[in-house]
């Protein structure tokens, strides 16, 4: 699975830190972070979730 | 089933101007994709619907044709089944632009309203929300939407884009006059109030362009320092895209925050249940319902850039997408009883904010400004009485929220 962002996209709302905080993270400038690009299956359903809850559809999930 | 000759929905009637929910329940039910052959338009009231219009991650729809018609004026004219390039000079407010320069020019005015930056304002606003209040319990009858919410979030949106603070109250009289809504004391029509207050920003941006934008004002000074399409922005260009930010966070959370306060008024076992508890939370909670409930904004547009299917429902290159936001938001199948409100209800996702790429740009700084605006005003005021004979929601097209409302508190 990985995930990929649109960072064009990205405003940094952190919804998919709420999300998944173990996948994403916002940095000291308020920037998103990506901390797994490739997460195992176990954590599928808060990678999903992250991309859905995200305002600006920036998020996608690759199988 | 109705037949379609007994139902019209026309956005511009002045029936679904003062009143347009009785015509969205009819259009979830039976016409989820309701056309409007004179508009080449499709009128769009599920919430399933719209949400995946706006969730879009192809580019199959465009607002280069306004994302906000002014008037019906504008829709009459067709545009022969292909949207029109986004203008770029002079460059007109980002909601009419297309990629790559409208992802660009939020990203450049953004920071000052990330959710660090957002919380930052906490302490500056409950400081004027408390100066606000201080001076209207004193007089005892005042107006929520004017007087209150109002004064505060132009207040803030003074702060955070470098006018002074005693503009505030103009801000406010040109954000209503630009909106259409003159107030009776002034004689100024809707451009010359809009020409007014870019005049202001602009003042502020040359400042700042004089003072070499160093980023002490980060919006601005970003936008200053950018190019965009291969070339600077001029100060009038840079001020007009401020300007859609401050016309979004001064017009909209005072008629939610007036409206809310009124259910809650009108509803004294939710009045007594938000007061029971910790009223900070408790606040967070309600303003989420009164956006779902409250929110004035009735429905956004995008042309198709392509032929697409929705639903079921086939969309050609160049048709309009009427999509009902207020309807979507009451919509049976997202929400229970949706068409109460229930201050408290889980709320999993609304559309109050939009979805997608115009996605509201302030939605930290309204969510702060919502929350203190209920929270200060329920702690201040043990008891209210709102007028509801005198609150006014002027018949629009676009934004339907109370402009009006009286409450006296004891």
């Amino acid at each position: 699975m990985k995930i990929k962002v649109d960072f064009t996209l990205c405003e940094a709302n952190g919804s998919c830190v709420v999300e998944a905080p173990e996948l994403f993270d916002l940095d000291e400038n308020e920037e998103l972070v990506v901390l797994d690009w490739e997460p195992g299956p176990e954590q599928r359903e808060e990678a999903q979730a992250a991309a859905r809850s995200c305002p600006r559809r920036a998020i996608q999930i690759e199988e | 089933v109705r037949k379609l000759s007994e139902f019209s929905y026309d956005p511009f009637s002045p029936e679904a101007m003062a009143d347009p929910y009785p015509a969205y329940r009819v259009l979830r039910e039976e016409h989820p994709f309701y056309r409007l052959p004179e508009y080449g338009a499709w009128a769009v009231s599920r919430f399933a619907d719209v949400h995946e219009i706006l969730s879009d991650q192809e580019g199959r729809y465009t607002t280069t044709e306004k994302n906000v018609p002014l008037g019906r004026w504008e829709l009459v004219v067709g545009n022969g089944g292909t949207p029109p390039p986004p203008q770029l000079e002079p460059l007109p407010m980002f909601s009419f632009l297309a990629s790559p320069e409208h992802e660009q020019i939020r990203s450049l005015a953004v920071p000052p309203l990330r959710p660090r930056s957002a919380a930052s304002l906490e302490p500056f606003v409950r400081e004027l929300v408390g100066a606000r209040l201080d001076e209207l319990l004193g007089q005892g009858e005042f107006d929520l939407t004017r007087d209150y919410g109002a004064i505060v979030s132009a207040g803030v949106m003074c702060r955070v884009w470098g006018l002074p603070p005693e503009r505030a109250a103009r801000v406010r009289d040109l954000i209503n006059l630009a909106g259409g809504r003159p107030d009776g004391e002034q004689s100024m029509d809707g451009a010359e109030a809009s020409a007014e207050l870019i005049g202001m920003l602009a003042e502020v941006v040359a400042e700042r362009r004089a003072a070499g934008a160093d980023g002490e004002l980060p919006g601005v000074d970003r936008l200053i320092k950018a190019e965009v399409d291969g070339r600077p922005l001029s100060d009038e260009e840079v001020a007009t895209q401020v300007f859609a930010i401050v016309f979004g966070g001064t017009e909209t959370v005072p008629k939610v925050v007036a409206h809310g306060l009124m259910e809650l008024w009108r509803h004294p076992d939710q009045l007594a249940a938000v007061r029971a508890g910790d009223l900070a939370e408790n606040s967070r909670v309600a303003f989420e319902e009164m956006l779902r409930f409250c929110a004035p904004a009735q429905w956004f547009m995008r042309t198709a850039t392509a032929d697409t299917v929705v639903s079921g429902q086939e969309i050609a290159r160049g048709d309009r997408l009427i999509l009902l936001l207020a309807s979507a938001n009451r919509d049976e199948r997202e929400f229970e009883a949706p068409e109460r409100f229930r201050w408290d209800r889980p709320i999993e996702r609304h559309l109050a904010f939009g979805h997608g790429g115009l996605f509201c740009i302030g939605v930290h700084v309204a969510r702060l400004e919502g929350r203190i605006l209920v929270e200060e005003f329920l702690r201040r005021a043990p008891a209210y009485e709102i007028d509801l004979a005198r609150a006014e929601r002027p018949a629009s097209s676009f934004q339907l929220g109370y402009a009006a409302m009286p409450v006296a508190v004891g």
